[in-house]
């Protein structure tokens, strides 16, 4: 379908390629998926993120979302946000999620390890100052919990707290009265989490093949005027 | 033990002789069970291998003159002519004062004396240590088996006992696939679902094709003596029977192993799940060899097919029909508690025997009718139920595995049923260890494509070398018609010596090659509150992501999935209590428990509030009340729980600390009014025990609210607590002063809700919700709130507002001042009122609130003088009196002394109560 018509030159894909580590097919897809997205723009914006219907009922859709126009997570030095990114940030975005190679070395393990722990990390330092606080900490329990009502925002704060407390206990140990924590640096993050083999779970598939069957609920729930626009561009 | 197995089975010998015509009453079944399975698919087969039900169907007849044991008899078998020896013994004579009834109470006896040998056996094996670690239970119950079975053979001649079919699959494995079923980590194993089943079903069936053809050449070849009379087709058989992984052998061998999670659930899992393919292979060629292979058609290849499909695909909705059943029924039993747990076994067990009944693969029934029901069930059945299935369903399993081993030994020893050919049993053994290393090969490199975590060479050798034939293996072989398979003797001589020797020999090499592979072991740890809270993120951001990218991936299914879950089952399946809660409830109800736990233990052990270190059997012994919260946490805090038969597995490193707790405990803490009470009702528990439970831990919290309040309330100590709270109220100022940098100190503010919010949350659900379970954890502290004449009803929502907006009031203290002073004056309790409280140390969470309080005056004035209640406290206070106290500072200090251990413990508290005692 539309595949061919937006592919980009060769050359640009083969940079992409060696920039993020997917397949040319990889690409071709989540290049078209970018297409669908962004309605045929350069750029992609939050809005276009905000109204995938799969996600509407994702109780982090807002954090995941802001992960996408986080420089942080660009592989380049920036902070901050941004309005709308590029197929490439959106590419690259997407490669902390690519499932690492089959053979690994120890660092390289230990590197993809960091690498995805850090995006997860970013995603809920939301003020990006170097650790979660608290007050962060409760937001993404909070979120978490929301699709139960309200009484989550309760037992969010006490779940929360007690990880909070958690934390200071595993990462801190002893400490004395007059100490409080901080919060969660990254050192602690990736100190609380060390028994979870990230690097081998926080993995997702990305086809070789096309698979058209995705657009389909898209296309139901696009206005009318934008699904006149997806099948101009299909023709 | 064997002092103990030797007169007994004496015993058993002396009687047993009646029960010798038992093989003649089996061989004359077997023809008929032969010519019943002609036809192929269908539910009229009853030929299916584990559909022994013939043998029982028949032998009631038998038994005509004696119902009452007619069902224990069947369990064990040799016993037909009962009740003649004790009629005649009966009216022998006039009338005696001591009458022998042996004979009436033979059969039940002989089972107790037998599951008392295997409980004995496994007693003593763990014994040693050292032995055990090298040497797996299985192995030793075999030769256990072996050596009780050459007893027997000595003293009476002939093997009286041996693995019967029947016995086997109606009795037997039930047990140990039910209880594998019912604790399976199913989200473990749905992950790993399509790997499970390739293995299961390519793998099996190219076991059983490879193993039966090779066989079959290698006969050609001349190198299996001609005696064994064979054609391909038997050849095929013996293939679909021996190529099975067996789940009882690879359950006790890999148990004791502890791989990694992955590694035990996709060897488990195929074990599992291989059964229909097994049964469908056995029923196919055993009505090919009925009818001769000159006589089958093509057709019935299909219908072969046809056949696996239904019996496997029938088997999986039985099951989770049965399971969907339970789970509805036990939505209902709020007020009959005491038959739930009767209730998961019924049902799981019925899951079985309906599978059975319709010769469809009734492991299969019975494992998905495990993993289906286990969430609704758990959910909604009580705290003790769940502790009873848990623990039945263990021992069950336990017993049913050491039975099942020891009479695999035992049987091993019947000269008769054997016949040697050394052709035959080489080759079979090479064959399937060679087709079962080549097929995880091939089959993993297909997986590997579409793996995201691709299974390395070292899963793959230890597959291969994990797969164990077991029982299963020999009840089928046995199960074989002597008449249509002329070389029935040779093939369950052959299946005795590969069950042997891959239980033996591969489970005791095993443990070595793991070692020395590196494989990654099972970590058997409760996971963290950080840990579930990543997880779950995890879970949201992975679907998240693939919805973004578009993919229809196994997490977008997975969210589906979740979301019907929520939508429609849950709301059938659970209880309306419940299912509101159900969300977070687990997540919840289990940190509460952690801190209740901690609280708990503040008493001067651990004080980590968050972290989790369970109380081991000292302190449990000088908490009666504990013991609920800990076993509640042992059974739901794991997430896997490899181990499907080892139930507890405290870390008891901290003993010698547990016994000064314990001390301390003892000398400082409230004695339990313990009230005995003989229980009446057959059929409610008395609530007597949770009553005092419950009393104890909510007058603790009372009291230490109490002193709360009573610092406040009563003049001479409320300048404290007003400077307390102007100071509070002076770091909140000083803290919006720091507005511009974000709030990131954990302030005692932030922790003291912990313990308020608790409460107002359970009063909130609470109202919500009328009924009432009497036995759930520790959030009986709240719960008993209601029951209690509401006074002052609206102080509830008023306490509630006060503690939703922390920041805006000084709130939690407020809010537990509020609610707990009328709480506290509830009549039930006049403990809590009474000045003596003030003696009692608090071992609430008051802790954290005293010190902070302390540490808060310290900063405005000068500290205020401790009075020592204690030796030990006074220097410990002193210890905390003068430090530089920042406001939030303060709030760790409580929790974060967590990580102080027992004295740091003891000083927190006592420093509390040292400054209320001013």
């Amino acid at each position: 379908m539309g595949a061919l018509q937006s592919l980009p030159d060769e050359p640009e894909y083969r940079d992409l390629s060696e920039k993020t580590g997917f397949s040319f097919e990889q690409i071709g897809i989540l290049h078209k998926r970018f297409k669908q997205l962004s309605h045929n723009e350069d750029t992609l914006r939050r809005d276009d993120l905000n109204t995938i219907p799969d996600l509407a009922c994702n109780p982090i859709r807002t954090q995941i979302i802001e992960a996408f126009f986080d420089k942080r997570n660009f592989h380049q030095n920036g902070e901050g946000t941004v309005q709308e990114i590029s197929f490439e940030e959106f590419l690259v975005v997407m490669s902390h999620f690519r499932p690492p190679a089959l053979n690994m070395t120890e660092e390289q393990r230990e590197n993809i390890r960091r690498e995805k722990l850090r995006f997860l990390f970013n995603m809920h330092d939301t003020d990006n100052d170097g650790t979660i606080t608290l007050e962060e900490y409760r937001h993404v329990v909070e979120e978490l919990l929301s699709r139960s009502g309200a009484l989550g925002k309760e037992t969010a704060k006490g779940i929360a707290d007690a990880a909070m407390l958690e934390v200071a206990s595993i990462s801190v140990g002893h400490m004395e009265p007059d100490e409080f924590y901080e919060g969660i640096t990254f050192e602690h993050f990736l100190k609380i989490l060390k028994d979870i083999e990230i690097e081998t779970r926080m993995n997702i598939r990305f086809l070789n093949m096309d698979t058209t069957n995705l657009c389909n609920d898209w296309r139901q729930e696009r206005p009318q005027r934008q699904r006149f626009e997806w099948l101009e561009r299909k023709t | 033990m064997l002092l103990f197995g030797v007169p007994v089975l004496l015993l058993l010998s002396a009687v047993g002789k009646a029960a010798t015509d038992l093989p003649a009453t089996e061989a004359s079944l077997h023809p008929e069970l032969g010519l019943r399975s002609g036809g192929i698919p269908g539910p009229s087969l009853p030929a299916s291998p584990t559909s022994s039900l013939d043998r029982f169907q028949v032998q009631p007849q038998e038994e005509y003159a004696s119902p009452g044991i007619a069902l224990a008899r069947s369990a064990e078998g040799p016993s037909a002519t009962t009740e003649d020896g004790s009629e005649s013994h009966r009216h022998s004579g006039g009338f005696q004062m001591v009458q022998w009834e042996w004979s009436y109470v033979q059969t039940p006896y002989i089972i107790a004396i037998w599951i008392l040998v295997a409980s004995v056996a496994k007693i003593l094996f763990h014994f040693s240590q050292r032995f055990t670690t090298v040497v797996p239970e299985s192995c030793m119950l075999i030769l256990l088996g072996l050596v009780l079975g050459g007893i027997v053979l000595l003293a009476s001649k002939k093997q009286l006992y041996q693995l019967e079919p029947g016995l086997f699959f109606l009795f037997l494995l039930p047990t140990i696939v039910g209880d594998a079923g019912y604790f399976m980590p199913a989200r473990l194993f749905f992950d790993n679902l399509g790997t499970i089943l390739l293995y299961a079903v390519v793998g099996t069936l190219w076991n059983a094709f490879c193993t039966g053809f090779c066989l079959y050449g290698v006969k050609l070849l001349g190198i299996i003596d001609q005696k064994v009379q064979a054609g391909l087709m038997e050849f095929l058989l013996f293939g679909a029977l021996i190529s099975a992984v067996d789940p009882v052998a690879v359950l006790a061998v890999f148990e004791e192993v502890q791989v990694n999670e992955t590694l035990f659930i996709i060897v488990f899992g195929e074990s599992l799940l291989n059964d229909a393919v097994t049964v469908v292979l056995y029923k196919v060629y055993m009505s090919f060899v009925e009818v001769g292979p000159e006589n089958v058609q093509t057709a019935d290849y299909f219908k072969g097919v046809a056949s696996f499909l239904i019996v496997s695909i029938g088997g999986t909705m039985v099951g989770l029909i049965f399971a969907a059943l339970l789970a509805f029924i036990t939505r209902f039993t709020k007020k009959v508690r005491i038959i739930e747990p009767l209730l998961v076994f019924l049902m799981v067990y019925l899951a079985y025997l309906t599978a059975e009944l319709f010769s469809l693969s009734a492991i299969l029934s019975m494992t998905f009718c495990g993993i289906g029901c286990n969430k609704y069930v758990e959910a909604n059945i009580s705290q003790k139920s769940r502790t009873t299935v848990k623990y039945t369903m263990k021992t069950l399993a336990s017993i049913a595995e050491t039975i099942i081993f020891i009479f695999l030994g035992i049987s091993a020893v019947d000269k008769s049923k054997w016949a040697w050919d050394t052709g035959l049993i080489s080759c079979t053994l090479i064959f399937i260890f060679v087709f079962r290393a080549m097929g995880v090969v091939m089959q993993t490199w297909v997986l590997n494509w579409f793996r995201l975590v691709p299974l390395d060479k070292i899963d793959q050798v230890v597959m291969s070398y994990g797969g164990l034939r077991g029982a299963v293996a020999f009840a089928l072989v046995v199960l074989l018609d002597a008449e249509r398979v002329p070389a029935k003797d040779y093939f369950v001589a052959t299946t005795i010596i590969v069950v042997f020797f891959t239980v033996m020999f591969q489970g005791l090499t095993i443990k070595p090659l793991v070692n020395w592979l590196k494989v990654p072991r099972a970590t058997n740890r409760k996971p963290t509150i950080n840990e579930e809270i990543h997880e779950r993120a995890f879970d949201h951001c992975l679907t998240a992501v693939e919805d973004i990218a578009g993919l229809n991936g196994y997490h977008h299914w997975r969210d589906k999935w979740e979301q019907f879950d929520k939508n429609y089952l849950s709301k059938l399946l659970l209880r309306k209590s419940v299912y509101r809660k159900s969300e977070l409830w687990e997540v919840y109800q289990k940190i509460n428990i952690r801190d209740a736990i901690s609280v708990i233990d503040q008493g001067g052990n651990v004080l980590t509030s968050a972290r989790l270190s369970l109380p081991s059997m000292a302190s449990r012994a000088s908490f009666p009340e504990v013991t609920n919260v800990t076993n509640y946490l042992r059974e739901n805090g794991s997430g896997v729980c490899l181990d499907l038969q080892v139930i507890d597995n405290v870390p008891g490193a901290k003993v010698e600390e547990e016994s000064e707790t314990h001390h301390f405990l003892a000398g400082n803490l409230y004695k339990p009014r313990r009230r005995y009470q003989s229980h009446y009702s057959r059929h409610f528990m008395t609530v007597g025990d949770h009553e005092r439970q419950d009393r104890e831990i909510f007058q603790r919290n009372m009291k230490s609210r109490m002193e709360t309040f009573k610092t406040t309330r009563h003049k001479r100590h409320g300048h404290k607590k007003d400077r307390s709270q102007k100071k509070r109220r002076g770091s909140d100022v000083k803290e919006q002063d720091l507005n511009d940098k974000p709030r990131r100190n954990v302030s005692w503010q932030d922790k003291d809700p912990m313990v308020v919010p608790v409460d107002s949350e359970d009063e909130k659900g609470e109202d919500l919700e009328p009924e009432k379970e009497e036995d759930i954890g520790i959030t009986f502290v709240a719960r008993k709130v209601p029951e209690t004449p509401k006074e002052r009803p609206k102080s509830v929502p008023a306490g509630l507002e006060v503690c939703q907006s922390p920041s805006v009031a000084p709130p939690s203290p407020t809010c537990g001042e509020r609610n707990l002073p009328w709480k506290g004056g509830i009549g039930t309790l006049p403990v809590c009122v009474s000045m003596e409280a003030t003696k009692i140390i608090p071992i609430d969470l008051q802790q954290a609130w005293n010190q902070s309080i302390s540490s808060l005056e310290s900063l405005g004035s000068p500290p205020v003088p401790v009075e020592p209640l204690h030796p030990r406290v006074s220097a410990l206070s002193r210890l905390g009196g003068p430090r530089p106290v920042s406001y939030s500072g303060s709030g760790v200090s409580g929790a974060g002394s967590g990580s102080r251990g027992a004295g740091g413990g003891g000083g927190g508290v006592n420093s509390g109560s040292g400054h209320r005692s001013v």
